[in-house]
Formats: structure tokens, sequence, C-alpha cells
């Protein structure tokens, strides 16, 4: 089986028909849908080759942090390379091809190399290639060239324009979930210049996926009321489909805002971006949490993907994976995407929790405490997963959770370390408490929706400004820490775009390399554009 | 970075153009007998982590010679000064 | 443990379990011959002290975990393209020794010579890339002039047409191009290790003994540690870790960006760097372009940079290549360099007996990694200057024979 449109739901508009094409073949799909929604709801789960192996790859996300769907976008001077198909928004005459396969993303000549994975293990290279000496330059490098990197540049000069601006605040809100709505509506309502940037599309965040209760109504509801009062102060400045991608002294911030990335070609005297410096008296982390994957066999087969992508595409696209799914989780959340795919149709097969025991809400579905999946059945789709004591279950698509792991990137700029946290077993951002850029909500470490709007609006807050948090319902999350199956016989991915396994990191450590700044450089893990 | 110039406020760091550490002291007398002094303040530096005075031309403003006292750890502007504030205040004299 | 295709495919067979580490992890001794501070071009200091010397009781303290400094933070270009005569048979032996490093190490650091090319924008600097040619041609290295349509016919994607200052020709050094900088570090220190010398990770030098003026040992944060003779080759740190001896240098620490794009398959073949700004760039094996340009300019030890240079970089960039503009930056970082009075390193003995001094490198370490290690090496041992670095002797500045290749003169952030 593969996926599909459910006939009811979703943030997409029915109404308005898109035409694309992929590898050359024509596709439809709806306004509303990014190119990676709209490719599995016509059925496409195969997006990519992976980069040593080439094996057959899919989405295991619905955001920024995707692997494995790396598509080349445009043509021309337009073209880009390893763009994510996950956050291209669909426009009507898209057409992207997938990258690092020969001759085509069904049958390529690459997935040979998995013949010779024994041999390409991590830092294989350092230990070869020497001999004879002119062949080095000849003959191997030029073919290791060739086979790096995933996307194709353009050697031609880009058309469109670009633009570059400032701006002053006294707040700069980073994420529109929750916790950043909070923050930017406390921050505006006391007088405050904000300048509330979010990645995506819309506003909303977590909101626009998750299916929550705050103020007696609707989440994305109560997201869209907070949205439109930002929207109607003069001193706030919605910023959607904008980056902030550094942080740096002075508490300037640089941003990229995608201005025209959404439609075919930027209209006359428009840019295609705009390049921002914003210079912000105080600035809220709110940028969320992502999820983590485990490591066990074959985790990487299209099929496998995050639970809460699963719960994405399914609440905000209205696109399942399959009709049969088996969850594999560490912690509660992983629960939420078995009663959502129920509440969708999709039958849960199992919930596999590698903990011994869970109070989360099951929804009915069957729950095999302390098991785990040692292995996929299947290349192309899943077919079936094995559990490490040997039991097999039938079913077409997986949803992995590891846990969640605060997005604490930017406070790290300016060298300060992130620390461990146990009770939620993640890394928290730095604190200081003299500075003024702080994170806040999940991107904290606070895992209950109610701690989130808590947190919004008192890091939002001016002093002494009053802060109305409005009631929600909660979710409890707890977790016990699980990272990788031992008993796995098939590859156990850790880093899925630059096909680093368990395996890798064990060999790096018996080598020396176990130290992790090491064993990152060794095996090249956390090094890929998804890091 | 921002830098708060005497004259013209706040501005960013490009406005302005780095000459080096402020507080090397020229000899007073060009006889050859003071030629260590004289290696001293044209090559030798402190180059402190930590507290430095750097001379700054705001050169992309109102084009003042400044004194600005930053740590070259955390980058953080501590003060800063005319250039001549700062050698007035050094010797403790007036004019 | 020797590596090698067969070995390779006989450890593959095992499940590749049977690998020994790369170099131990030894606890510090009380005291050794020889103390290196520094595990950068230290690391190759002390390979060459064992192998060339016979000098093994030797320890290198690494502050942090081996390759954390520059070493394994540059845009891992080698070249020997200078113009004065102090600095091109300096350089050109490190070259040479990479051409060999592989055979020397039985390491693949994959040493990519497939071209340095410096781009001119007028006839002035035409002729000044022809000076600086037949400076290098004089010296033994290969230098080629060429014109537009030689530049057009290496890279037809550089800007031609539509440039503020178009191209002219450019200096190529056609065996100058890159090398995998981690690997250099691991293969060093491999190396080291074998023949007996002490790798000490996580090992902060806090104070340096002096007694009757003769060095007798450092402390550190693993303890005190005996030393007959101490060189100090910690470049960032220079001045922080002389002082420690009561010496001030001729140095100022500053700020040098660098980045490293997307993986993308083959664009740029060798090393290009821009002549109408401060911009160079190459690719990686891995498919990464690397590039950078200018330190930003204040004294910093933040080992980050601003976004005014970032603009910077990028602008020079995109003008010289324009096929760029769609092409992220995947990761930037800022690194202290050693900027010296005359942009010129500093390798010698000091006035403090036994002690010895490698500093002042300035954004031109990396390449120099091996000439560097070999001449400080023979510095310690012999207790004089090696003929090929007695150019960057310590004096040269009280004595009037500065070696500034841009005629800068004494302020460190112009060189």
């Amino acid at each position: 089986m593969t996926s599909f449109r459910l006939s009811r739901g979703g943030l997409i508009d029915r109404a308005s028909t898109l035409g694309f094409s992929f590898d050359g073949k024509q596709y439809r799909g709806h306004a509303g849908d990014t190119l990676a929604s709209a490719l599995l709801a016509n059925g496409v789960q195969l997006m990519g080759r992976s980069f040593k192996y080439h094996r057959p790859r899919g989405v295991i996300s619905a955001g920024g942090a995707e692997p494995n769907a790396l598509v080349e976008l445009r043509e021309g001077g337009r073209r880009e390379a390893n763009t994510r198909a996950t956050v291209v928004e669909l426009y009507d005459g898209l057409t992207a091809r997938s990258q690092n396969r020969w001759p085509s993303l069904d049958f390529d000549v690459g997935a040979i190399n998995s013949l010779g994975s024994s041999v390409f293990v991590a830092g294989f290279y350092y230990k070869t290639f020497m001999w004879p000496k002119s062949f080095w330059e000849k003959v191997y490098e030029p073919i290791i060239r060739r086979a790096a990197g995933l996307g194709t540049a353009s050697r031609e000069a880009d058309p469109d324009k670009y633009e570059r601006a400032y701006a002053h605040c006294e707040l700069l809100v980073i994420g529109s979930g929750p916790t950043g709505l909070m923050a930017a509506l406390t921050a505006a309502r006391a007088g405050e210049r904000v300048i509330l940037a979010d990645e995506g599309s819309r506003h909303g965040g977590s909101l626009l996926f998750e299916r929550e209760e705050i103020d007696g109504r609707d989440g994305l509801e109560w997201a869209d009321g907070v949205t439109a009062e930002l929207a109607s102060m003069p001193n706030v400045t919605l910023m959607p489909r904008t980056t902030v991608f550094g942080w740096y002294d002075g508490n300037i911030f640089g941003a990229v805002e995608r201005v025209n990335d959404h439609v075919a070609v930027p209209p006359p005297y428009e840019p295609r971006q705009r390049y921002w410096r914003f210079i912000a008296k105080r600035a809220v982390l709110a940028a969320g949490a992502e999820e983590r994957p485990i490591a066990f066999g074959g985790n990487d087969v299209p099929g496998v993907m995050l639970a809460s992508a699963m719960r994405t595409y399914a609440n905000r696209y209205a696109v399942v994976p399959g009709k049969a799914v088996v969850v594999f989780t560490n912690n509660d959340s992983g629960y939420r995407t078995a009663r959502d795919m129920m509440a969708h149709g999709v039958r849960v097969e199992a919930i596999v929790d590698s903990r011994p025991a869970s109070s989360a809400d099951t929804g009915g579905a069957r729950v095999l405490d302390g098991r785990t999946i040692a292995d996929v059945k299947g290349r192309k789709n899943v077919v079936a997963v094995t559990l490490a004591d040997g039991e097999r279950i039938d079913c077409d698509t997986v949803a992995m959770t590891g846990g969640w792991s605060p997005i604490v990137n930017l406070l790290c700029h300016r060298g300060a370390k992130p620390h461990w946290d146990e009770s939620i077993a993640a890394f928290l951002p730095p604190e200081d408490p003299a500075c003024a850029f702080v994170a806040g909500g999940s991107a904290a470490g606070k895992m209950l929706l109610s701690e989130c709007l808590a947190d919004g609006a008192a890091r939002g807050a001016p002093d002494g400004a009053a802060r109305m948090v409005p009631s929600c319902r909660d979710e409890a999350f707890a977790i016990t820490p699980f990272w990788w199956v031992k008993e796995s016989k098939g590859k156990a991915f850790v880093d899925f775009q630059n096909d680093a396994t368990a395996d890798d990191l064990l060999l790096a450590a018996r080598e020396g390399y176990g130290h992790i700044e090491h064993a990152k450089r060794y095996t090249t893990t956390g090094m890929a554009t998804d890091q | 970075m921002l830098i708060k110039c005497p004259h013209c406020g706040t501005r960013p760091v490009e406005e302005y153009t780095f000459l080096g550490d402020a507080t090397p002291q020229r000899p007073a007398s060009s006889d050859p007998a003071t030629m260590d002094q004289w290696f001293d303040y044209v090559y030798l530096r402190d180059n402190p982590k930590g507290r430095f005075h750097e001379f700054a031309h705001h050169a992309g403003g109102c084009r003042s010679w400044l004194v600005v006292t930053r740590d070259t750890q955390t980058h953080e502007v501590l003060s800063v000064v005319t250039a001549r504030d700062f050698a007035r205040n050094r010797t403790g004299a007036g004019a | 443990m020797r590596y090698s295709l067969t070995s390779l495919l006989k450890n593959s067979l095992s499940g590749h379990r049977n690998w020994t580490p790369a170099w131990r992890e030894p606890e510090p001794r009380k005291s050794y011959d020889v103390v290196i501070v520094g595990g950068g071009h230290g690391l190759a200091t002390s390979y060459y002290l064992a192998k060339e010397h016979g000098i093994s009781s030797v320890a290198v303290l690494e502050k942090g975990w081996l390759g954390s400094g520059n070493i394994g933070r540059n845009t891992t270009i080698i070249r020997s393209n200078y113009m004065l005569p102090e600095n091109n048979p300096f350089y050109e032996w490190s070259m040479k020794l990479w051409e060999n490093f592989e055979q020397e190490f039985n390491f693949n650091a994959m040493i990519s010579q497939r071209g340095v090319l410096n781009l001119c924008h007028s006839d002035a600097q035409y002729d000044a890339f022809a000076r600086r040619g037949n400076a290098m041609r004089i010296d033994g290295v290969d230098a080629v002039l060429l014109d537009a349509n030689g530049v057009r016919s290496m890279y037809p994607f550089l800007d031609f047409t539509g440039a503020r200052f178009p191209i002219r020709g450019g200096l190529l050094q056609p065996r100058g191009g890159t090398v995998r900088h981690d690997a250099v570090a691991w293969a060093y220190a491999r190396g080291a290790d074998s023949r007996g010398v002490d790798v000490i990770q996580n090992c902060e030098v806090t104070g340096i003994r002096i007694e009757n003026g003769k060095v007798i040992g450092v402390e550190t944060t693993r303890g005190f540690i005996g030393c007959k003779k101490l060189g100090l080759a910690a470049a960032g740190n220079s001045s922080e870790v002389a002082a420690m001896a009561g010496l001030r240098l001729p140095i100022e620490s500053h700020v040098l960006q660098a980045f490293v794009s997307e993986g993308l398959k083959p664009y740029i073949d060798g090393v290009i760097t821009f002549g109408a700004g401060h911009f160079y760039v190459s690719q990686s094996d891995k498919g990464g372009l690397v590039f950078g340009g200018d330190i930003d300019g204040y004294n910093s030890y933040a080992r980050r940079g601003n976004l005014p240079m970032v603009e910077h970089v990028i602008e020079a960039g995109v003008a010289m290549i324009p096929g760029l503009s769609r092409v992220r930056v995947l990761r930037s970082w800022g690194g202290i360099v050693d900027m010296s009075m005359d942009g010129t390193p500093i390798i010698d003995k000091t006035h403090i007996d036994g002690l010895y001094l490698n500093a002042g490198w300035c954004y031109g370490g990396f390449k120099a990694t091996p000439a560097s290690g070999w001449c400080f090496a023979h510095t310690i041992a012999r207790n004089e200057a090696h003929t090929l670095s007695a150019g960057f002797r310590l004096d040269r500045f009280r004595r009037g024979y500065a070696v500034d290749e841009k005629g800068q003169g004494a302020t460190p952030n112009l060189h």
C-alpha cells in the first residue's frame, strides 16, 4: 500500500488545483500543499537516493530539518539544488527533479555502492586510495568528487533581484507557535515594537498540525485569532517565510525573508528574497523542539517517518502514508500519532513502546511494552517490521519517535554551550540572565502546552507588563531514553543525509575518535544540511 | 557589534576602522639612545584577552578618532571616548 | 596498524572490529626532554623531532581535543606563491612535504593539487602578478601568468562580462591546492605517537617555570610537567602563553571567519581568489564550497565574527561567480589568528634559555604545517634557526629586517 490523500480535512484549499512535475512526470496538488505533501498525496513515496549507498529514500519529516527529500527546483539561472521538498510551497507550474541518481530515481546504478557497504564504512577513504601515488589525483579523486555532493548548482547568473533591509524593535520573537504568539502578543499589547518571524508560510507553529484546545477553542482557531490581532496592531510586524539564521554581537540578527519563493517567478519590481538585519533590544527564541528518530535497522525505508511528521501530513495536509501503521516510541508523544491515525481511518497495528510501562492514552490501540523494532522489511516501501524478539508485524508505514530536542542553535552562536537535562533527555539552551536573548517554550525544554503559553507570556513581557495567559488542555509528556536497537541486522541510520550508521559511530570509538567532535568529523554524522 | 560614538550615537561596527592598541605611549625623544623605547612602541603589544583599549576611526560618521574599550573575549563594549579625552585622562594633564 | 586497501578489505570481513586506536591517550609523565605547547604545528614539530632528530622524549600539550585549534578550522589551502625570498623557499619546502605526505604517514589526507589561481583586474595588478610570478620562478616554484582568455578556459563560469572589475588575467600556481585538514592533524598525531611522542589532550598550560634564566617546566591543568626545552606553538593564543614567560610579542589576535556551503556536484576544480575584493573559494572532496575573505579588523579572542564581513564575503563571491547566487551557506565559524607586525611568521629561539617560539602565522598557517614543524624541530634540536626559516627570526623587527609582503608596515590588521 502507498500514501494517499484523505477525502476530508487538512488546511489545503481543495478548490484550487495546481499542476506540477517531478522528474518529468505531471501531477496535481492543492494550494496549501508542500511539494512533499503533494507527492505523497499522489502516492509518490520515493523522493531521493542517499548520498553514499544510494538507498531509496522518502520524507521522514514535514519541515525544515528534512534530510532525504532534496530536489532541484526550477531551471537556468534560477535553478537551486538541495531544496527540501518539505518546505517548498506548491505553485502552479512547479518543476522539480530528484538528485544524486542515474539514470533514474527508480533504477539508480549508484545503488551498487550498497554491495560494497561493508568496505565503505566511516573514514574508509583515509585508509586507502594511496597507491599508486599518481592514481589519487588522476583516478580516485575525480571519481570521489563526482560522487560527492547531492545537487548541481547553476552556473548562470541569477535573473531575480534581492533586497537588503534593516529593522529595529524592542522585541524580536523567533517562531510563532503557542510560545511565540504569546510572547509577541504580550509585548505588543504593552506597546512595544514587535517583530514576529516564522520560517513557515503561516503563523501557528505546532498548532497547525496538533489537535489542541486553547481558551475553549480549537488550537488553530485561537492561533488565527492572535495572528489577526497582531496584524491589526501598528507596532507589530508579522514576518512569515522568514528564517533568522544568525545571532551576532549587539543583539543583531541576520534573517532571510522568502518574499517570492512560493510563486513561479517574482512579480515585476519585487525581489525574490530580502536579507534583513534585525537590531533588537530583546529577543525570544520560540523555535520549538525537533523530534528525534531512533536508530534501528531499515529506519530509512520510504514509509518510515517521524511520528510528528505523520501527524502533520495527516492533520495539516490530509495525507496519510499508508493503511496500517506501527508506532515505535520511547515517550508519550508517539501515542498522539496512534490516536490521530485512528481518527483518520488508518489501522494502528501496534504501539511498540521501549519503556516497560506508560500511562499515555492509547486510544484503544494495542501496546507492546518493553519491546523494540529491530528491522524494517522492504526496500522502496515498508512491508513489515520485525521486533527484537523476532515477532513480525505486517504494516505499510512506521512512525518513530526517540524524543524531542529543543532547537537551541541560535543561542549557541556566541560560544555558550547547551547543557543536558535528564528529565526530558535533551540538551537545553544556555541561560544567561544578563542576556537580551532567551529561549521560551519547548525551545527551553517546556513540554506542556500550558507551560509554553505561560512561558511565552513571561519571556515576551517587558518588566511589569500585564500577562494574560489562556487556559488549555494539556497532553502529558514522559520519556525514558532509548537510542539504538542493538539487535538490528540491517543498517541503523543515525545521520540520514550523510549515510552514517550506528556501526560507524562504534567504529569511530574503537579507533580512538570517541570524543564527540572527533566522531562527528570522522563519520561526518551531523555535518549535512539537516545538521 | 554596536559602538556608541560620543558624537553620533550608537552605530554599527562597519562604520568604524580600527587601528589597534591605544595604550602604547609614543616616546617623547627621537634620540638614538631611546631606540628600545621606539621598538617597544612600534612593535610590541600586550594583546590582552579581556579588556582592551582600541583606536577606532569613525570613518562612516563624524570621522573622529575614538578609543573603544571592549572585552576581546565577549566583544562587550565597555566605553567609548574621543582619543583626545583618552589621552588627557591618562596624562592627567589639561591641554 | 597499517592502512591499505588490503587491510581495509580484510577488516571489512571481520566487521571492522579489529582496527586499533589511531593514537594512545597517555597520562603526562613527570618530565620530558621537550614539551611543545599546542596541538597544531606542535604535532608536526614533535613528529620531526622524533623522526629527523631522534628525540622522542616529547610531549605535545593540547588544551582541548585534538584538532580543535586552527589546524582543524581553516580553509585547507596549500600553496607556495609568495613574493619575498625569505618566504618562497620555506613554503615550497612545505609543498614538497605535502607531496609526499600520504606515503610518509600512510594516511590519506586527500592532498589535491588542482591549482591556485589569483585573479587580477587591472593592468597594474597584472604587472604586479607578473613580478610575483617571476619571483616564484626564481625560487624554483611553478608559476603561470594567464590573460583573460587563459582564465576563461579554466573557469568559464566567472564573471567576464557584467563585472564592475572585469577579469584581466590571473597568476596560477598549478601545484597549489587543498588538503583535508582534520586528516592532517590525525596523521601527524598517529605518526608522532607511533614514534613515542606523548600526545596529551585536554591539558592547558597555565604557567611557565623559569629558574636562573632557564626553562624548567610548565604548570598545566593536569599538573606540573618538567622539560629541558619548551616550544610554544599555540597560534591564536601566542601572546597569552608567551606572557607566562614574561615575553611581549609583535602580534595582535584577530578573528578570521570562514564558510562552507551545502554539498554540490563538482563546480570548482581548484582554488580561485578574487583580485577586486578579499574572497577565495575551493570545493572540498565532499562537495561543499569552502570560502572566506578578510579578517574582521578588530582584536578578538571570541572565535566568531560579525555580519558586515559575512555580507562582504558573500557579495564578493557572487560578484566573482554569479552562479553562486542560489547556493546556500551551511556552516560558518571564526578562528583566532596571530596577526604579526609584518604579516610574516616567527620561528626562533628566545632570549630565555630553552624557550622557543613558533607564532605569528596570520591567516596562512595551515599550508605551512609541515615546514613549520620541520624548521621548529630543527630550531629546538639544534638551538639555531634553520636556513629555510632564517627570515622568520623574532629579532628581525628590532634589526630592521621585517618581511613585509603587502608593504603595509607595522599595522597587524592590514596584512
